[in-house]
């Protein structure tokens, strides 16, 4: 079984291996380590989160993150920037990954037409916990990696992220999630 | 509820300082949704929202809840969202189509006029007092409703000035955001992003045409606008959308001080444009063919050359006309706001045109936004802080007396708090009106 474009066969890919990579990611944004966070990325890279259930595409309709590399790198800039008023008090979170499974579609119907290269697409669940001044929320959804093979561990070209509230009246969100 | 009578309430507005009740008293923010919310012309959505018959969309009148509706006879309806018969707000999502209404409790039904369809076992209601016939057994309409070039605007009021009074020479503004489609008609194609913040509505009302803060606020975004350039582009290599939209806000005072500020009587205000949204990509040169095509060059030269960044209509919307963006203002509670912000689609402009509007969207107006979260942090930080009880009062004195009046319009140099004294005179005139 090989992933639609790639001739990388699915089963024998080591789950372990990635799931790793997912906790890394994980860890890496609780961490805030955010230069080596984005080292995980493709320099063609695109970091999407929907505002609309089932969202099509990231051009034609808004987002609360559609984001290429240019752009999440102003947002490291930004977040790390000493006079972001808004991260006076910062912004802690904590991930937790779950459900990791191997996407035998392929992400087919749901990269928004990124058409990202990618060798194989991971599906998997996220609880982000995020705290900041007085209020703890939780963030929550479905989330696909599309990655592409990089020596003996992946590089992501893609990252879509299903909120579950991603519709909800909701205060700023500031960094990756 | 008040202590406030007209002459407690004049006494929280001077001519160039505020009250900090007006920022924190529930009492005050309840006299507001009933005489300012409960009587102004309130934007509550765009005709494109309701394309066809039994379209709808269900929306807000300072809180009161309020639905949209096209009906069979093509006109659009704005009707208090609530059964005729005990209470329940008959819409319970955010959009869609029917054929009717049917309230999920007993079952009355309703045209999307309005008008009282049906009742399950109506002959129950043979020989009581009620009539049927009364439209407060219907879905009531609101008592007045009008749109100007595809923006409907309702009014709670049964008497107040004609849509075209409120809007005045403001109205420029909506036309300069209509006029830049090929077809004149504006879209809403997808939803809206809701924003909430922890502070008091006027708040952010107070900031849009604040030329004063961006320097201070943005910093951080400014400087991720201008690091990246500086790491990335070469020298004179024009700035990608997104870091246009961020390091323009670094500007010197120098250039905001160049800029005008227009204030008109009904609270409105704009100042000159930030961002020009004129460009020499392909994408935008693709765009002014096609204005030229419908328009021709001179009248396209004229539509184009209007540059404005935010104009308020007080006191629930503002629009950047040139980036067809729409903010609507919801207050939740004296300390509490939601900010629906729609992106329109200019009609007849090339599909990329659009995707650059949501380039906007995305970096300036979505709850991710890499420029808002610092409006915010100030927003809710002038909430926190003026619960301090150091002084009453709250400065709104910069370049007072220095502008000008010129027909409707009141104009100052682009860094005066002109706008906000303006808009505290609204504020006074509404919550002084006798009802």
């Amino acid at each position: 079984m090989a992933s639609p474009g790639s001739d990388i066969d699915l089963a024998a890919v080591d789950l372990r291996t990635i799931e790793q990579f997912l906790y890394r990611e994980a860890l890496l944004l609780d961490e805030k380590r955010w230069q080596d966070w984005l080292a995980l990325y493709t320099e063609d890279c695109f970091y999407w989160v929907p505002s609309v259930v089932g969202q099509k595409d990231p051009v034609d309709t808004i987002s609360l993150y559609a984001e290429e590399r240019m752009r999440m790198e102003m947002r490291i800039i930004r977040i790390t920037h000493p006079h972001a008023y808004s991260q006076d008090f910062p912004t802690r979170m904590s991930h937790v990954i779950g459900n990791v499974m191997l996407d035998p579609e392929g992400g087919a119907g749901a990269d928004g037409g990124m058409k990202p290269k990618a060798d194989l697409v991971v599906r998997s669940t996220v609880h982000i916990l995020e705290f900041r001044k007085e209020e703890q929320r939780l963030f929550g959804g479905g989330v696909r990696h599309w990655l592409r093979r990089d020596g003996n561990s992946f590089k992501i070209a893609m990252k879509r992220i299903d909120l579950v509230n991603c519709d909800a009246p909701m205060e700023v969100v500031q960094l990756f999630l | 509820m008040a202590p406030y009578d007209a002459a407690a309430i004049r006494a929280l507005i001077e001519a160039d300082r505020v009250h900090r009740d007006i920022y924190v008293d529930p009492a005050l923010f309840e006299i507001e949704m009933e005489r300012i919310f409960g009587r102004a012309w309130i934007w509550v959505g765009h005709e494109s929202q309701v394309k066809n018959p039994g379209d709808y969309v269900a929306a807000t009148i300072g809180r009161q809840p309020v639905v949209i509706s096209r009906h069979s006879d093509g006109k659009v309806y704005v009707l208090h969202n609530r059964c005729g018969h005990r209470g329940a707000k008959v819409v319970g999502d955010r959009e869609g189509n029917v054929r009717f209404f049917r309230c999920c409790y007993h079952g009355w039904t309703y045209r999307t006029d309005g008008t009282l369809r049906g009742i399950p076992m109506q002959r129950g209601y043979e020989g009581t007092a009620i009539d049927l016939a009364d439209p407060r057994y219907g879905m009531m309409k609101l008592p007045r409703v009008e749109s100007y070039r595809g923006f409907v605007f309702a009014s709670l009021a049964q008497e107040g000035p004609s849509l075209a009074d409120y809007l005045g020479d403001a109205r420029s503004s909506i036309d300069d955001m209509v006029d830049r489609s090929p077809q004149g008609e504006l879209e809403v194609v997808g939803g809206c992003f809701r924003v909430v913040f922890r502070a008091n509505w006027k708040i952010f009302l107070e900031n849009l045409n604040d030329t004063m803060h961006p320097m201070v606020v943005h910093e951080s975004s400014v400087d991720a606008g201008k690091l990246w350039a500086q790491q990335h582009l070469g020298e004179g290599a024009p700035d990608p959308l997104p870091v246009r939209f961020t390091r323009n806000n670094g500007f010197p005072y120098e250039f905001w001080e160049k800029l005008t500020l227009q204030a008109h009587a009904s609270g409105h205000s704009f100042m000159g444009g930030i961002f020009p949204p004129r460009r020499t990509d392909p994408v935008y040169l693709a765009y002014i063919a096609a204005m030229e095509k419908a328009y021709g060059k001179a009248r396209t030269e004229e539509i184009l050359a209007v540059d404005r960044h935010n104009t308020i209509f007080y006191p629930n919307i503002s629009i950047q006309s040139g980036y067809q963006q729409l903010r609507n203002i919801r207050p939740l509670a004296v300390d509490r706001t939601q900010m629906d912000v729609y992106a329109f689609r200019l009609k007849g402009a090339p599909d990329e045109f659009y995707k650059h509007t949501l380039i906007y969207s995305n970096v300036v107006n979505s709850p991710g936004s890499i420029v808002m979260p610092d409006d915010h942090e100030a927003y809710n930080r002038v909430q926190e802080g003026l619960v301090a009880q150091a002084t009453p009062w709250v400065s709104l004195h910069r370049d007072a007396g220095r502008e000008r009046r010129e027909n409707e319009w009141t104009r100052a140099n682009g860094t005066s708090e002109l706008p906000m004294r303006n808009q505290y005179r609204a504020w006074l005139s509404y919550m002084t009106a006798e009802a």
